[in-house]
């Protein structure tokens, strides 16, 4: 197995490539989608505001829509070629494909939805049991179960969960984490995090959101207007002050993983996050329960000294490894065994030493954290 | 009624339900096909396949009749075909009498199908093919269940219209007693020799079959929707 070279989320687990050749073409009403690229990455995001062409893009790589001219090749199995003719139909791909939406089948139950492509799918290529599926996703007591009046995190995990049931060689990913609450969505991302390093399946997702890119992908491209304007490691998404133009970054969100470790007091469980130490109040699971924790960059205050008496827990202690100035913000990328973003204003470049290795503390209040313990 | 009288009523009922039950049957795949054709598919010149379905709907039914007539005469090519395979002549058959309603009641069926087939999200067609489904396999398996209730009463509104056919129907298959003699043409010919007591209980035949007709259509509309 080979590593990715670029080093932002992909540390943490070690999963096949899949070796992308994109090049098409298509033009929708004012749209023209020009995009062409060849990489080899795991978990590829595709990032673009609304309008950008991204499920346009989605939706010729399933077959869905058939690209004016190119070529389109996964691995060496050709899905779409204009030169050589080649335009495989959907069911031929092999691609599990998620919408936003779900996109549940409202004539059948829960089961039946999750068994639809296990029963298409080739005795010698079935992966996982469609029962197994159900327990991965915590939804066997749903199995009978209309699936008309699931919650959005519900009819979401059934959406993946019939997607893997056909054991496809790639999962599409349309907007997956939109329309969803916070706990769902860290669920859900704890799930494609698991997918990706137990499974081995690669995945393309399209997103508008930031925080997913970072939390998910090892590789990002970035459309605006049709055409690939950056593209990069998650984390150009905050260094790059051009494509961070293009989102919000007020709105960025941390996405952590961390495990529950013995504290030394009981009105506080730590959480080990590679390197520091984490204090939040007490959650009641077993000592070496994983949970996946989100922050939001500007809810980062950042120190040089460590400040013992707060009404805060949490002196997280961690370096500095970079500092990107986008106008008058300054998005501080920090190592605390895994990386984490603050959003501090350009001014704390002279009251703190924020040069790279440089030690911090970092200091949240727990109201604005986020833990999801699975 | 008497006993003759009786007769005459149930085999007039019996020829209607006859013609419109084989009317139906011939339909039921074309308009199939054709509905989701209209509902799913994007082609040039689909407008000339929309304009075609609809052109019985507003031709006179009597124009519709005569067009028959033609192709199905000893000289048409429909004549010709059935009296060398079958030995037998179409017009004025009860057959040719189902053919006719069939023209007729051919549009409201495709219409009603093709609502019913735009109602089923395109997503979910689009993940049943995803999920490794063939198009007839999607066509199958999610986007008919999930329209059945919406096709199945645009066939019931067909077998209504077939049931009422009267204008083609008597160019094409006459209007001979206990051969081609459907409920609208005896209600026709009773008037028409001033016998009011039986017209009458044929249009109270008529008027039950189309309230019966009417309410299971509107229940499965109904069920459709929800």
């Amino acid at each position: 197995m080979e590593k990715p070279e670029d080093s932002h989320n992909t540390e943490r687990y070690e999963i096949s490539l899949v070796d992308i050749k994109l090049n098409l073409e298509k033009k929708i009403g004012s749209l023209q989608l020009n995009v062409n690229v060849d990489i080899a990455h795991s978990n590829l995001a595709i990032f673009g505001p609304t309008g950008s062409g991204k499920t346009t893009f989605l939706n010729c790589i399933a077959g869905f829509q058939r690209p004016d001219s190119g070529h389109i090749e996964f691995n060496s199995d050709i899905f779409f070629s204009s030169s050589q003719s080649i335009n495989l139909t959907p069911d031929a791909r092999r691609l599990g494909f998620v919408f936003q939406d779900a996109n549940l089948f409202p004539h059948l139950n829960v089961l039946r939805n999750v068994e639809y492509g296990y029963k298409l799918t080739p005795t010698s290529e079935r992966r996982f049991h469609p029962d197994e599926l159900l327990g991965m996703f915590e939804l066997e007591h749903l199995a009978d179960r209309s699936t008309i009046n699931l919650s959005g995190g519900e009819r979401q995990r059934v959406a993946l969960a019939r997607a893997l049931a056909a054991s496809p060689k790639l999962l599409l990913l349309d907007e997956p984490f939109a329309s969803m609450d916070v706990i769902s969505r860290g669920v859900l991302i704890g799930q494609l995090r698991l997918i990706s390093e137990r499974f081995e399946i690669p995945m393309i997702y399209v997103t508008h959101s930031i925080a997913e890119v970072a939390a998910v992908a090892d590789y990002v491209l970035v459309l605006q207007d049709g055409r690939l304007v950056a593209e990069g490691p998650p984390s150009m998404m905050w260094r790059d002050a051009d494509v961070g133009s293009l989102t919000d970054l007020n709105f960025f969100e941390n996405i952590m993983e961390g495990t529950l470790i013995e504290g030394t007091d009981d009105d506080w469980s730590s959480i080990d996050l590679g390197a520091s130490i984490l204090r939040v109040p007490t959650i009641d699971k077993p000592l070496g329960t994983k949970v996946t924790l989100s922050i939001k960059a500007s809810d980062i205050i950042l120190s040089n000294k460590e400040i013992p008496s707060l009404s805060e827990p949490s002196n997280v202690r961690g370096r500095v490894a970079g500092t990107y100035k986008h106008e008058n913000r300054l998005m501080v990328e920090l190592d605390v065994g895994q990386t984490v973003v603050s959003e501090v204003t350009v001014g704390a470049l002279k009251t703190l030493d924020l040069s790279t290795g440089a030690p911090v503390y970092l200091i949240v209040k727990t109201g604005n954290i986020g833990i999801l313990s699975r | 009624m008497m006993a003759h009288d009786a007769e005459f009523f149930w085999n007039v009922i019996y020829i209607s339900i006859k013609v419109a039950i084989l009317s139906t049957v011939i339909n039921i795949p074309p308009a199939v096909i054709l509905g989701w054709v209209v509902a799913k598919k994007d082609f040039s010149g689909k407008f000339i396949v929309e304009l075609a379905i609809s052109l019985p709907l507003v031709l006179p039914p009597v124009v519709i009749g005569y067009l028959l007539l033609i192709l199905m005469g000893r000289e048409g090519p429909l004549g010709k075909l059935s009296s060398s395979l079958f030995g037998v002549d179409l017009v004025f058959t009860w057959v040719a009498a189902a053919v006719a309603a069939s023209i007729v009641s051919f549009p409201l069926i495709v219409r009603a199908i093709v609502v019913a087939m735009k109602s089923v999200d395109p997503k979910l067609e689009r993940s049943a093919r995803s999920l490794g489904a063939g198009a007839a396999r999607t066509f199958f398996t999610v986007t008919l269940p999930i329209a059945y209730q919406g096709v199945l009463a645009g066939v019931l509104l067909g077998f209504v219209r077939a049931l009422g056919e009267f204008g083609a129907t008597i160019i094409v298959a006459g209007n001979i007693p206990g051969r081609t003699q459907t409920l609208p043409l005896a209600i026709f010919g009773k008037v028409m020799l001033g016998k009011n007591e039986q017209a009458f209980q044929l249009i109270t035949a008529s008027v039950g079959l189309a309230i019966i007709s009417i309410l299971i259509h509107n229940w499965l509309l109904g069920k459709a929707r929800r």
